[in-house]
């Protein structure tokens, strides 16, 4: 390559760079502004929050629920990591020594890993975690236990 | 022009897990200790994929790989749930004020 | 510039690959009858997170404590019968699972080893106080999992095993020492626990990940191929240490020890009892494979060779010395007696590390991993046995302080000899299993010529007979504020006594228990 076309070669990404430059600033700042209808509203500058109308600032702690969400969904997530290279080979596997029988019982075993896992989903489904609203039973029994320690502690003390 | 190789990957690795020591010895708050402990696996699961992919040339390191994903999950669900617990009882997350039990 | 130091790389052929696939599946087949208690641990935690939900919440400590005791038992006689026998028509195979975990009589005895504890420990669950009106089935499964990550522990014969074996020990752990979760204290040493732990593995993770580069293999058996030669021998010391630091965390030795006070004292107590004994033999149990494997009599040579040389067995030696004076120093100024445990725990495990130092070279009739299992096997009854007594003087009058002691002997006559008994042996006196374990210990420092750590561990033995002997002064000399007699169960009663007896046994007829475990050998 010599080294005028390698200039050349810049000079594209340059052309490209201008163009995309000159096309947003263009779009956004000046046609539009031609275009658009211009009807002032209050709500329209408020931030955006998923259709609900926005209540105070964005720096709230977040609910507890949020969080066991977020735990449930890490463990079907990371069980994925573990499916995607199992179900690579195991097209493969069918092939391999033993015949269809080791395809059985490798499908078995990703079949025991997802039942082991189910246990849990059965687990959070029971105690009413994958509920946005929680039982008030379940609720009761959280605060139940509290008073209970709280006043052996005292005790002790 | 330069190849990027196993030399790179591994100071990476050991860039990351200085930098992740170094937030879980000097961060007070505690799910930045928390964070740092994911650097701490991920540079152990950078070097295990590095070396897999140029020294030893099977997929072993890979596997391994997963497996510090999966545990890095877990540890963080678990010392997380701990840090909220803390919070209900400290009314905070800063490390050292959690000190009650000592000598 | 690392290139040079690490292996040559090999082509990655996946036609290759793909045959070898094929007859791992069907060598998978085969091992499976040998990990028959692993497996029914693991239909066991199914089984009793499932009834955790179903079970009337109230019933759960008993029918469901009643259950994980019956699946620990019985994965223990399985853990016994499947060690010791062969199965018709299957060869007994040294490695299970392409040489991930290996099937010795070391790992039989710990397995057994750690069930049985497991044992004990639900049974001081369903004395203890602390979890009236729980939902216990969770409690049952993690315990029961963590036991299964110390049965795979101790069998480890991969780098990565031992990790994800680490892991799985000490995961579940977390979660029971803030079980509670309302107790403050529970949660400030669960936080400590889980940071200091997690933070160890990742250390030792990192390390295996160099050793990985330096072998290009997992397996532990490749780690004597490291050659120790120029910029090698920077990278092995720095590997080394830093999966030292994961062990050391798991057997609670100098440095990574910090946990240890503060998570016994906060935890509940049968969890407490559960990590002096269970997750600390499985720490060790792994420490001595790696050692073995390592290489003790191995140079370590930092900056070309001159400078320091120094070998890993010195090293080891030196940890033991400062782990066992500082646990001993430390629980004699302790109140709470969980916390004067946690010290001596640490302690204990200093002794122990004399074992890994007299691991290798000049074998006497008793070698020192056999002098380490035979003295955690009479660790086990000591340390348990003097927890289910501390377990219920908890429960009966709301006691953790060596002060409240006082006065208790009279009271409850029987249990509290019973603890004098399991205090003298952690002492290491005669005729108790302490002081078998001990000497067995000496004597393999001794034999490989490292007198000055005997005479450590003696003047420590005599340092730790000033805060045991405050128990048994507090509980029998002095007056206490009451004289009432205090509440016998039956069960109790007769789980303290045959701990007691154990112990007797240990230290009088030890002969048989002595040829059991000079049986023991692992795969090198």
């Amino acid at each position: 390559m010599t080294m005028a076309s390698m200039y050349f070669d810049y000079a594209n990404v340059a052309v490209f760079f201008v163009f995309a430059v000159v096309f947003v600033i263009l779009n956004i700042s000046v046609i539009s502004v031609i275009l658009r209808p211009t009807v002032e509203n209050d709500q329209k500058d408020t931030t955006y929050e998923c259709g609900e109308p926005s209540v105070g600032s964005s720096w709230v702690r977040f609910d507890m629920r949020f969080y066991t969400v977020a735990l449930v969904f890490l463990i079907f997530d990371v069980e994925v990591a573990f499916l995607y290279p199992w179900a690579v080979v195991f097209k493969d596997l069918r092939g391999a020594i033993g015949g269809s029988a080791t395809g059985v019982f490798v499908f078995l075993e990703a079949a025991i890993f997802l039942l082991i896992l189910f246990v849990g989903l059965i687990y959070v489904w029971k105690r009413g975690d994958l509920d946005w609203v929680k039982s008030s039973s379940a609720q009761e029994v959280d605060a139940r236990q509290r008073q209970m320690i709280e006043a052996k502690d005292e005790v002790r003390l | 022009m330069m190849t990027i190789g196993l030399t790179h990957y591994l100071l990476l690795g050991g860039l990351l897990f200085s930098i992740g020591m170094a937030i879980i010895i000097i961060k007070r708050n505690g799910v930045a200790v928390l964070m740092g402990l994911e650097l701490l696996l991920n540079a152990a699961a950078l070097n295990f994929i590095a070396f897999s992919h140029y020294t030893v040339g099977d997929v072993r390191g890979q596997v391994v790989a997963i497996f510090i994903i999966m545990l890095a999950a877990a540890e963080a669900a678990v010392a997380l749930a701990i840090v909220l617990n803390i919070f209900q009882h400290f009314k905070g997350i800063e490390v050292d004020e959690v000190s009650t039990l000592r000598d | 510039m690392f290139q040079s130091v690490f292996a040559k790389k090999i082509d990655f052929e996946p036609k290759a690959f793909q045959e070898e696939f094929g007859s791992v599946i069907n060598s998978l087949k085969d091992n499976l009858p040998f990990i028959a208690p692993e497996l029914v641990l693991v239909g066991a935690i199914c089984v009793l997170i499932l009834a955790g939900l179903f079970v009337p919440r109230r019933d759960q400590k008993g029918s469901l404590g009643l259950f994980s005791l019956v699946a620990l038992l019985g994965a223990g006689w399985l853990a016994c019968s499947v060690g010791t026998s062969h199965f018709p028509g299957l060869e007994k195979p040294d490695t299970l699972f392409q040489g991930m975990i290996a099937f010795d009589s070391f790992a039989v005895f710990f397995k057994a080893l750690f069930l049985l504890a497991g044992a004990v420990v639900v049974i001081q669950t369903y004395l203890s106080h602390e979890f009236e009106g729980f939902a216990m089935g969770e409690y049952y499964s993690l315990m029961l999992a963590s036991l299964l990550g110390c049965c795979l522990l101790a069998a480890a014969t991969d780098m990565v095993m031992i990790y994800l074996a680490l892991e799985l020990v000490s995961i579940p752990t977390y979660i029971l020492v803030i079980y509670r979760k309302a107790d403050k204290r529970a949660t400030e040493s669960a936080l400590k626990y889980a940071i200091y732990g997690s933070v160890a593995g990742g250390v030792m993770i990192y390390g295996l990940s160099l050793f990985y580069g330096l072998t290009g293999s997992t397996a532990l058996t490749s780690l004597s191929t490291i050659s120790m030669e120029g910029a090698n021998a920077a990278v092995v010391v720095i590997a080394g240490f830093l999966v030292f630091a994961g062990f050391a965390y798991k057997m609670a030795a100098v440095p990574m020890h910090f946990w240890c006070p503060d998570v016994y004292e906060g935890a509940p107590i049968p969890v407490t009892s559960y990590l002096s004994v269970a997750s600390k033999a499985a720490g060790f149990a792994a420490f001595v494979r790696f050692m073995d494997a390592f290489g003790l009599g191995e140079q370590i040579r930092i900056a070309g060779g001159e400078s320091i040389s120094i070998q890993w067995v010195e090293v080891v030696a030196i940890i033991a010395a400062v782990t066992m004076t500082f646990g001993n120093l430390s629980a004699l100024f302790q109140d709470n007696v969980k916390r004067m445990l946690g010290y001596s725990s640490i302690a204990h495990a200093g002794y122990l590390l004399m074992g890994v130092v007299g691991m290798k070279g000049i074998a006497g009739d008793v070698e020192g991993f056999q002098a380490i299992s035979f003295y955690f096997l009479s660790y086990l009854f000591m340390n348990l046995g003097a927890f289910t007594v501390v377990i219920v003087i908890a429960s009966r009058t709301g006691a953790e302080n060596i002060e409240s002691y006082k006065g208790l002997g009279p009271r409850m006559p029987f249990r509290a000899a019973c603890l004098a008994i399991f205090l003298v042996g952690l002492i290491g006196l005669p005729p108790t299993g302490g002081f078998t374990g001990k000497f067995m210990l000496l004597k393999v420092v001794i034999l490989q010529k490292y007198y000055w750590l005997a005479i450590v561990a003696g003047i420590n033995t005599a340092i730790s007979v000033y805060y045991y002997a405050r128990i048994i002064k507090n509980m029998w000399l002095e007056k206490g504020s009451s004289t009432e007699q205090i509440l016998a169960s039956p069960l109790g009663v007769s789980v303290i006594g045959l701990q007691a007896a154990m112990v007797l046994v240990l230290g009088v007829f030890f002969s048989p228990f002595v040829d059991i475990i000079q049986r023991i050998s692992f795969l090198s």
